[in-house]
Order: structure tokens, then sequence, then C-alpha cells
């Protein structure tokens, strides 16, 4: 048992790094496109096809940040009737909740798949530049799918709490990695 | 049982059944829409829904505002400006009898010009103005109230996280809901300054007056508040002139923000890192509430809901103001109960069409919702805002910060009745720049 909260908490480290990865490329972008509007303003000479790769760079960025959400269960759910039930029943819900979640982020991951393969199959590029948009596409979907993994650990460990009456996982998250989640 | 509207009303129901059994909001949209939808034109067209939405959501630049907005957020208040635009109003009438809860309110005002977020707008402000307000003698309830009202201004002055989603869900312009929120974001802050000063006329002790500051003082004041005025600057007038797009005023925002901060050397890499995933992690989860939302979103258009519910209502021959009143009743009931981004997003398919088919304006309507989404954010009993004061001065109790929000919760349904009654204090402004 512990060895599945061992592995959520470093689902959680990993999927922070991605996300903090995904973010300094949005940070990136915005310089960019900082850099973009002086020169279209000053000298009327833009970077040339900067909206095709922030196109494709902001689809990565955002599905970076999903496996985070999900690992660090940042979700908006609401808990009045757990809290109206007792601590016991609040667990089995939270365990049937993290399950409706995982059978979401599957469906999500599967179809994105799909959408995918069907964008590699019809070599679809960017506007302006044509690069072709799959290889960038695919590293989101590979992003989204990381979400199925962090969730069903996440699922087990619910399960796991809701079976033997251990505490709720995002105090201990907390304690182990120092950072309180936004 | 294939009636669609039976199974568009029955995929509501389980979709409030799923969020009352723990399922998150997002997830409860996507699953319900997918059954639903499913029922109605098989399953196999359903489950591809979650390719596309998800697609469609992830490869959406319009969307990308949001992350930047958040970011941008982070890194202002990161490098101080919330505090530069609280010194300054302090500094101009901290010395009245009540006057820190006006600076508050002001400086919440002028940090939601750079922000647009109101979480974040009232957890900066309570960091700063509440130990200010504190020293100085304040009770706990004016204290605590103005921050968490104060701190919904943060959606309602451009840029606004909200009104991005809204105008990317409902396919108005991002920058007509800016410029339509302009006039009301003057009555919603003199209305929350006549309320605070309602309270200190009252109870003079509330909010005991300070000493003037000195020319010198408030010329440093203004001097040190320069970031935060040139980043409101630029933004803004980058955006109304056309310069450049919300997109990349979002973008510059977030670059120059990211400049002050580390010229400022408050960027250590660990708060760097801390930034980016708070902006990270809310961007992921209203990303994942939207992709649920377009999932409904998508049933519960296939199932003609709306338009039967509007000819419906339509029939009943009461006045529009009636219904929309009765709308904004159950708003306020739902944001009392639900995260309130997520009452838009659950919401929105169903009221739109019945908004817009008694002829209002979606802009209008936009704002609107913005304001009753600011109500709930102080309402009990999870007014978010209330939560996120309450959070960093734990030893004020919940009932006290209830008790200070109550005047400036009636200034904001004051501020609601008047823009729905006068709709042109909306609209005048894109009118007269020709926007629709």
């Amino acid at each position: 048992m512990d060895f599945v909260f061992r592995l959520e908490s470093r689902i959680i480290r990993g999927t922070r790094a991605i996300a903090i990865v995904g973010f300094v490329g949005l940070l990136v972008v915005a310089l960019l496109t900082m850099l973009d509007v002086s020169l279209r303003w000053v000298a009327n000479a833009p970077i040339k096809g900067l909206n095709d790769i922030s196109g494709l760079a902001i689809a990565i960025v955002i599905a970076s940040c999903l496996p985070l959400v999900v690992a660090q269960r940042q979700n908006i759910s609401i808990r009045f009737l757990g809290e109206a039930l007792g601590p016991g029943a609040a667990r089995w819900l939270d365990a049937f909740g993290s399950g409706a979640l995982l059978a979401f982020v599957a469906l999500i991951g599967w179809q994105l798949a799909m959408h995918t393969v069907g964008m590699a199959e019809s070599g679809r590029t960017t506007w302006h530049l044509r690069i072709p948009v799959t290889p960038y596409w695919s590293a989101a979907t590979l992003l989204v799918v990381l979400c199925i993994p962090a969730q069903a650990i996440a699922f087990i460990a619910d399960v796991l709490r809701a079976m033997t009456g251990a505490p709720p996982r995002a105090k201990e998250a907390e304690d182990a990695d120092g950072v309180r989640a936004a | 049982m294939t009636d669609p509207l039976i199974i568009g009303l029955l995929g509501f129901a389980g979709m409030f059944v799923l969020i009352a059994l723990h399922v998150p909001i997002g997830a409860a949209m996507g699953i319900a829409g997918f059954v639903a939808f499913g029922l109605m034109a098989g399953f196999k067209p359903a489950v591809t829904l979650f390719g596309t939405e998800t697609a469609t959501a992830l490869g959406n630049l319009d969307l990308a505002a949001i992350p930047l907005f958040l970011l941008m957020g982070g890194f202002a208040a990161l490098a101080g400006m919330s505090a530069d635009a609280y010194r300054l109003a302090q500094a101009l009438c901290g010395h009245w009898r009540g006057g820190l809860a006006y600076s508050t309110i002001l400086g919440c005002a002028g940090f939601g010009a750079v922000c647009g977020s109101s979480v974040a707008t009232a957890a900066t402000m309570t960091s700063i103005a509440l130990p200010e307000m504190r020293e100085r003698g304040y009770r706990a309830s004016l204290a605590t109230g103005c921050i968490a009202a104060g701190g919904t201004l943060g959606i309602l002055v451009p840029p606004s996280i909200i009104m991005v989603l809204y105008g990317v869900l409902t396919e108005q312009f991002v920058i007509t809901l800016y410029v339509a929120a302009i006039v009301p974001s003057v009555i919603a802050v003199t209305l929350l300054l006549v309320a605070a000063a309602i309270v200190v006329r009252v109870d003079p002790g509330a909010g005991p007056a300070g000493p003037r500051a000195t020319r010198a003082e408030r010329v440093a004041a203004a001097i040190g508040s320069w970031a935060v005025l040139f980043l409101a600057v630029v933004m803004a007038a980058g955006i109304y002139t056309g310069i450049f797009t919300v997109n990349e005023a979002a973008a510059i925002g977030t670059a120059l923000a990211f400049f002050v901060a580390a010229a400022r050397k408050r960027l250590t890499p660990r708060i760097f890192y801390r930034t980016l995933v708070d902006a990270a992690s809310t961007t992921g989860m209203i990303y994942l509430m939207l992709i649920g939302a377009n999932v409904l979103s998508y049933f519960v258009t296939a199932s003609r809901l709306p338009e039967v519910t509007v000819a419906a209502v339509q029939q009943l021959s009461v006045p529009p103001i009636a219904i929309l009143a009765l709308l904004l009743a159950i708003y306020i009931v739902l944001g009392a109960i639900f995260e309130e981004v997520s009452v838009m997003l659950i919401t929105l398919p169903f009221v739109l069409p019945l908004v817009v088919g008694y002829g209002y304006s979606p802009v209008w309507w936009g704002i609107i919702n913005v304001i009753v989404i600011e109500i709930g954010m102080i309402a009990p009993p999870i007014g978010l805002n209330v939560f996120v004061v309450q959070s960093l001065a734990r030893d004020v109790p919940m009932k006290t910060v209830y008790r200070g929000i109550l005047p400036f919760f009636y200034a904001l349904l004051l501020t609601l009745a008047l823009l729905l009654a006068f709709p042109p204090l909306t609209m005048w402004l894109p009118a007269t720049l020709g926007m629709k």
C-alpha cells in the first residue's frame, strides 16, 4: 500500500516538472510575441509565421498542465454529500469520483490519439510556414495520455484509502513536497 | 425514452447526480453529455466528441490568453505590483476615515487592471492590506470584507480571464466585452467605495483615520507604482487602440511583468517554479472543465432543450425582465453551491439562447454574468474569495468575514440591478466605438 502512495507522490513531482517545462515554453512564446509586436510596430517587420509556431506550442503547453491537475487532484468537485455522510462515506465517494475521472481522461486520451492519427494521415501542415503538425500534436497527445496512468494510480490510492481509512492525499503530498498546491 | 428532450432533461439531471457523488465537475459534464448524446445519436459518434472537443480546446489560440493572463498575474503579484497599487491609493486617501478600506478597493481595481483573476487579487491584497488595516485598528469585519469584495474586481476590470472564456464560448469578441466592462467597473468600484463610506459613517471606530501623506510621500508613491501604471497603460492602450490583440496583450503583459519581477530580484528559482506551477494547475483545471463543458454543450444543442425552453418560457407572457431576474436569482443560488466558472460553463448552453431570444445582447449578458459571478464569489456558504481571505487571516472567524462582506454584497447587488435596469450603461461605450 505504501508503494502506491509513494508512487503517487513521485507522479505528482513528475507531472509538476512537465508543467514547469511547458510553462517555460509559454514564457518563451510570450517573449517572442512581444518581440513580434515591437518589430511590427516599430519597423513594420513582424516575425514571419509566429502565429503558426505559437499555435503548435500552445497545444503542447496546455497539454503539459493536464497531468498535473489530475495528479494533484485540482479538479473542482462539490463535497457536500460526503461532509453530510461522514468521513468513511466521503472516502468512498472520493474513490467513485476518482473512477469517473479516470473514465473521462481515458476517453479523452484515447479519442485524442485517434484524432491525431487522423491528422497524420491527412498530412496537415500549418498555414504560413507549412510545418507538419503531426509531431507537435503527437507530443501534445502523449502528454494528455499521461493523465491516464496518473489518474489510475490516484484512483487505486483513493480506493485503498477508502478501504483502510487512511488520511486524504492532499496533505501528504503537501508535506512530502514542501510546496503548497495552487 | 428516445425523445431527445427527455434524454436532454435526464442528461442534465444525471450531471447533477454525478456532481453530488464527488465526480469532478468537468468530468461530470463530459460523461453526462457523452451518455446522453450517445443515447440520442449512437455511442460511436458520441465518443468522438472527446477527441474533437479536446483538440478544439487545445488548438484554440484565443483561449491561450487564459494561461498568459494567469502567468501575468502571478509575475505581477511577485513583482509587488499589487503593493504598489495599494500604496498609491493609500497615499491619496489613506488619511480619511475608512481611507485604508478605500485604498484596498482602489488597489484591487488597479491590480485587477493587470491581473485577470479575482482569487489572485484577493490573495495578494490580503497579504498587503490586511496587516496595515489591523495595525491602524480597523475592525476585522471591515478589513476582511472590503478585501474579499474588492478582490472580485479582478474579473470585472479588464483584462479578465472569465471574459476570455465567455467570449470564446459565445463567439463574441473579447475586446468588445472588455470595452463593455469599463462603465460597469467604474460603477462597481464607486458603489463599493460608497459601501465602505457608509460603514465608517455608521460605525466610526470601524476604520479610524490615519496620518495624511506629505506631498513628497505622494510623489514617492506615484513613482514607486510606475510598474503597475505602465503595465496597465500599455495593455489598455494597446488593446483599445488596436495596436495589438487581446492575446498579444496577454503575452506582452506576461513578458513585462516577468521582467519587472526579475529586475526587482523577486524571482528565485523556487518562487519562479512555484509561479509556473500555480498558473499551470489553474490553467489545467479550467481546460478540463472546458472540455467537459464542450461535450455537454454539444449534446444540449442536439437535444433542442434550449429552443424548447425558450419557446415554453416565451409563451408564459411574463415580462423578460422578470425572467432575467429569476435567472439571476438561480445564478446566485448556484453560485453559493458551485464554483463560479463552472456555474457559467454549466448554464451557458441553456441560458444564452433564452437571453438572446428575448433580444438582449450576448455582450451585455456577458457583463451581467460576470457581476453575478462576482456576487457568488462573496456569497455564503462557499464564496470563494471569502475562503481565500479567511485562509490567510485564520484568526478572523468566518462569521466576521461574512458580516463584513454584507455592505459590499449589497453594493454589488445594486450594481447588478442598475446594469439590469439600464442596459445602455453597459452597451453605450461599445456602441459609441462602433463595436457590436
